[in-house]
């Protein structure tokens, strides 16, 4: 890839992060709208996918194809199969959420404290400096490099070095990953791969509420 | 390359070997003879399963328990028991293991360089397959008793023994990360195994909420830790530390303080200790046993291999607050118990107590620490082998016992296991003729030293009220006339020979203490 493929024009860049960043509050807003829980989901797509183009505005490209696969291929999915699961009646969701409004509130206002605190900052020196507009990611015209690992570091995309990094040095942490989602995977089924007959039902509500003090005088009699 | 076979080489083995066991030892090959053994079918509805018999189970009929329960075509035990089988696979798999890591002839990084093999992660590696060995000889009656129809139970527990192995190797804070959550994984299944019991499933779910809210903190300091240093490698860190003393930086404490919390949570130090009761009550027994003795040696090991230059450069004395607070609650809080299991969780948090407080002493403690925690392994084993003895009370289905009372009268029915008891719970109070009193002479011996007076004080304190309900134990079984009665069963012979082992360890080592003492000093200069 050269310098002149890679350099987008500054007015392009400001007016795609204001459509993705844009596009993802709406999208956002949506999802906490939208009275149907599948609706939601959809929408947490789309939150996903402005975000992934956020990602790639940064220079994040191997970043940008991750969030597609994990966020929208595996946990949007998974969203998707626990709201069809769960079967919730979209009138039971609006009751639900009067409740939730105050909480919503404080959170909104320590939100805003937040932007504050980031935007203008209070004090003198302060490591979370943010600016208000990114500032454009290109490249230098000509870079000057020394030394032969400078020239190595950009020799290879990151999407490259991350795989040798991933599939090479550290192959023994990858394994022990795949070891660790065979332990889900496994635990998944043996706990709930049974017949109804072998499990009874308990109701969570009902144990919580039981006294426990009758409970031992019962067993003692 | 060949260097790179050798130096892994015990992992790949327990890799290829376990994915063997996998393949051929579930399914029982060529047996002989296929047993009639039963399973009952308890907790269920006799009005659903009237009308459904089938064929097959109907052979069956001459060996039914005699409230009339359906039965399936399943065995129960023997050969033909999957989860026996593999569990008695798993015991030789572990000797091979301990006899390979003990004698791996090179003592170098492993693979990508997150993980160390030197003297102690062997030594400790060791103990560790050695114990584990003996937790699962123990655990194979009680799958039968317990009534444990998965495979995979075993299959779990050998997936934990490895990320806990590893987890003693490593240096660096991504391969301590993915090795604590693949033995915490593996044990949060396990304790959810027994979905018959709403305690199980209760134990299952508050080990898995609260170990993956502790994760979470632990990630976000390894992130701190990484975002101010650029760093995972404790080692560079301490290098780090050492260099930057006058200018403390606040990402990098943070994250310290953060993943030593998380450590903390897996070691249930107080006041990080709130889910030990319900789940060691929860899981059947011989999955708490594996629970609350080898995670301990895991987290332990790393902490000294690696963890302790960071965490005595810059918090040190900290671990004394977190030490008198374990102290405190060990003390107090079983007093109103009367749940064995809840009992033995509870007080197990005032071990971790005694255990932490080497950690504020200095290195030179650390000898006393390996101590007392073997000793604190041995009488676990034989405490935990003791519940897991067939208890019928009447009316209800065959598991320990539960209850206080439920050792009323044993030294009148059983004095062996009453005096079994008693020297388990004597170890554990701490008290001159068994060895506990070992551990805690070391403890309070280097506590002194570095002048942790306040400290001795709240242990020896703490010692003293838990005396109480330790001995009370013993007087239920010796003194007080039982108020309820249950028939013990049979227990097994393997496991009746491991607690008279554990029993004849305790009792001899505060006499004849120095090997254990000297193999402990050398187990601490090696970290």
């Amino acid at each position: 890839m050269t310098n002149e493929r890679r350099r987008i024009q500054p007015r392009s860049m400001n007016s795609l992060f204001f459509l993705f960043s844009t596009g993802a509050w709406v999208s956002a807003a949506l999802v906490l709208r939208s009275k149907n829980p599948v609706h939601s989901v959809f929408y947490l797509v789309l939150t996903f996918l402005h975000a992934s183009g956020l990602l790639l505005l940064q220079g994040l490209e191997f970043f940008a194809l991750l969030q597609l696969l994990v966020y929208i291929g595996a946990l949007a999915i998974m969203f998707l199969f626990v709201v069809m699961l769960l079967d919730i009646p979209a009138t039971e969701i609006v009751a639900h959420q009067r409740g939730t409004y105050p909480v919503a509130g404080l959170l909104f206002l320590t939100l805003l404290i937040a932007i504050f605190g980031v935007l203008w900052q209070p004090m003198e020196k302060s490591p979370f400096v943010t600016p208000l507009l990114p500032e454009v990611a290109s490249l230098p015209k000509e870079t000057f490099l020394e030394t032969s690992w400078q020239a190595a570091s950009t020799a290879h995309s990151p999407l490259a070095q991350l795989g040798v990094a991933l599939y090479g040095v550290h192959v023994d942490l990858l394994l022990l990953a795949s070891l660790l989602l065979l332990v889900a995977m496994m635990g998944a089924v043996a706990l709930t791969l049974k017949r109804r007959v072998h499990a009874p039902l308990h109701d969570v509500f009902v144990q919580h509420s039981v006294d426990f003090q009758k409970v031992v005088s019962k067993v003692q009699a | 390359m060949t260097l790179d076979v050798i130096s892994w080489m015990p992992e790949g083995f327990l890799l290829v070997s376990l994915l063997g066991l996998l393949c051929y030892g579930i399914n029982p090959g060529a047996t002989p003879f296929k047993e009639q053994t039963a399973v009952p079918l308890y907790a269920v509805n006799h009005q659903r399963m009237m009308g459904s018999f089938s064929t097959n189970e109907k052979n069956l009929s001459l060996f039914n328990t005699p409230d009339q329960n359906m039965t399936g075509a399943t065995p129960a035990g023997g050969p033909g028991h999957s989860s026996e089988l593999l569990g008695a696979w798993a015991i030789p798999w572990c000797l091979l293991a301990l006899m390979l890591i003990y004698h791996c002839p090179l003592h170098t990084l492993m693979a990508g360089g997150v993980f160390l093999r030197d003297l102690f992660s062997v030594q400790l590696g060791s103990l560790l397959w050695l114990f584990a060995a003996m937790v699962l000889t123990m655990s194979l009656s009680w799958q039968k008793t317990a009534g444990i129809v998965h495979p995979e139970y075993v299959t779990l527990t050998l997936l934990a023994l490895l990320g806990q192995h590893l987890l003693i190797c490593a240096t660096d804070l991504m391969a301590m990360y993915v090795c604590l959550e693949l033995q915490s994984f593996a044990v949060v299944v396990l304790c959810s195994l027994n979905y018959r019991s709403a305690y199980s499933i209760e134990a299952g779910m508050k080990y898995f909420l609260l170990s993956a809210f502790s994760s979470c903190l632990l990630l976000l300091g390894i992130g701190l830790i990484y975002w101010d240093t650029g760093l995972t490698q404790c080692h560079h860190l301490v290098e780090l530390l050492q260099s930057t003393q006058q200018e403390p930086s606040l990402g990098l404490w943070l994250g310290i303080w953060l993943v030593s919390l998380g450590l903390l949570w897996k070691l249930s130090a107080a006041p990080l200790h709130l889910w030990v009761a319900d789940v060691y009550m929860g899981a059947w027994s011989s999955v708490t046993l594996f629970l609350s003795t080898l995670p301990k040696i895991a987290v332990l090991g790393f902490w000294i291999h690696s963890w302790h230059p960071l965490w005595s450069s810059t918090y040190g004395k900290t671990m004394a607050v977190f030490s008198a607070l374990s102290l405190i609650v060990g003390a107090l809080a079983p007093m109103a118990q009367t749940q064995l299991k809840r009992l033995l969780a509870l007080s197990s948090v005032g071990h971790m107590g005694f255990m932490l407080m080497p950690l504020s002493a200095g290195t030179e403690a650390f000898g006393a620490l390996w101590v007392y925690l073997i000793l604190y392994l041995i009488t676990n084993l034989a405490i935990w082998g003791l519940l897991m003895w067939p208890y019928h009370r009447p009316g209800q289905t065959l598991t320990g016992p539960q209850y206080l009372w439920d050792l009323g009268a044993l030294n009148q029915t059983s004095p062996a296991a009453s005096t079994a008891w008693a020297g388990g719970m004597l170890s554990l109070a701490g008290l001159p003729p068994v060895a506990g009193f070992l551990g805690k002479l070391g403890l309070f011996w280097w506590a002194l030293n570095s002048h942790f007076y306040a400290l001795v004080i709240i242990a020896l304190l703490s010692t003293l009220l838990s005396t109480v309900y330790y001995l009370r134990v013993l007087k239920v079984a010796y003194v007080d006339a039982p108020t309820h009665w249950g028939a013990y069963g049979k227990l097994a012979s393997i496991n009746a020979y491991l607690i008279a082992w554990a029993w004849a360890l305790l009792v001899l080592f505060l006499w004849h203490g120095a090997p254990l003492i000297l193999s402990c000093h050398l187990l601490a200069l090696a970290s």
